[in-house]
């Protein structure tokens, strides 16, 4: 084993470590901390066998082995950015309708003598113009 | 103030200099609506001016940007009782006296959304050439979408049904709404009709969409109106 898998192995144990860590502290919830834990764990597995990275490109045709790392670290940024966007897209739909509510709640309180529900029946009666 | 059936929403964004002609000429050629004025996280004084005047306001407490903020008007119709809503800009572009024409046919249940055409022949729109081709661009995507004959796919001087109000409280894009609507209340099978009015210059403030962010926007709103065909939604029968 050459210094660099000793060393790939002791970052991940780090991210392991890190990622517990944050979690209990409450700072990291735990649908997230899992994300980060396959990482740490994905990582020692090349690292801690380094024959499997060369018969795994063989097996798939590719001549410059670690390009296969490449490929798998960027599938996994790629798909954490993506989670993300869904995320940011939740919350920014969350928060458009909290402010849209608090409006709304404000108006009511503004103006008492409005009640909500359907305008009189005169008032409906009553020609446009 | 007496009650109508008919609310006229007027979304605002740092329009304290314009919105209180907008108010007047409201009050003074469309006295038979209520109004509801969106303070979209202005950070002048488009709230007092709107109180001042005595119409109710819609505070949101930061910039939703217009989709958010009409979209919060018809969540305050649908609460209080209104049958029908008009969008209206602050800005003074649209004129309160063409209300009526947009109202009507709501009203008699032709369409579930009227849309304000300028380029029906109801007056003379001087935009520049840009934006003139970028209005014919968006309105000619819309009519491959739909199937429908659209002139004016921007335009934001609109009168909504029951139907449509309560679909769009629940689901309206955000940005650039206008187009987008059109395309989903015809996939949702709910009647859309042009009306030709006549609009003015604007009074004040400047347009959101200029220069080169004209192509940028015309962009993302064609990729908004493709998708918007295969978004999911309630079918008709529910709405």
């Amino acid at each position: 084993m050459r210094p660099i898998n000793v060393l790939i192995i002791v970052v991940a144990v780090l991210i392991a470590l890190t990622v517990v860590l944050y979690v209990r502290r409450w700072r990291l919830k735990e649908q997230y901390s899992l994300l980060w834990l396959v990482l740490a764990v994905t990582m020692v597995v090349p690292a801690a066998a380094p024959g499997l990275v060369e018969w795994f490109a063989g097996r798939l045709d590719v001549f410059y082995a670690p390009a296969l790392l490449f490929f798998f670290a960027l599938a996994f940024v790629a798909v954490m950015l993506f989670h993300y966007s869904l995320e940011i897209s939740r919350l920014s739909d969350q928060n458009r309708e909290l402010a849209q509510e608090l409006g709304l709640l404000r108006a009511r309180i503004d103006a008492p003598m409005l009640p909500a529900g359907p305008p009189s029946r005169e008032a409906r009666a009553a020609p446009d113009g | 103030m007496t009650r109508s059936d008919v609310l006229v929403i007027v979304p605002a964004h740092n329009e304290a200099e314009g919105l209180g002609g907008v108010l007047d000429d409201l009050r003074e050629h469309a006295s038979a609506y209520d109004v509801v004025v969106v303070n979209d996280g202005s950070t002048d004084a488009t709230a007092e001016v709107a109180r001042a005047a005595g119409v109710p306001v819609l505070d949101l407490c930061f910039n939703l940007g217009i989709g958010g903020a009409v979209q919060a008007g018809f969540k305050y119709a649908i609460q209080n009782g209104y049958a029908v809503a008009v969008q209206m800009d602050g800005d003074g572009q649209h004129p309160a006296d063409q209300i009526a024409a947009l109202v009507a046919p709501v009203r008699d249940g032709s369409c579930e959304m009227s849309i304000g055409s300028r380029f029906l022949g109801g007056g003379d729109y001087n935009g520049s050439v840009w934006r003139r081709l970028g209005t014919r661009f968006l309105s000619w995507v819309c009519v491959v979408v739909t199937g429908q004959r659209i002139t004016d796919a921007t335009s934001g001087f609109r009168g909504f049904g029951p139907r449509a109000l309560r679909y769009l409280a629940s689901y309206y894009p955000a940005d650039y709404p206008e187009p987008e609507a059109i395309v989903l209340l015809s996939r949702r099978g709910l009647p859309i009709r042009e009306v030709a009015v006549s609009m003015r210059p604007r009074r004040a403030g400047r347009s959101s969409i200029r220069g080169a962010a004209t192509l940028f926007y015309m962009a993302k709103v064609s990729l908004a109106l493709l998708l918007a065909v295969f978004k999911e939604g309630p079918t008709r029968q529910t709405i």
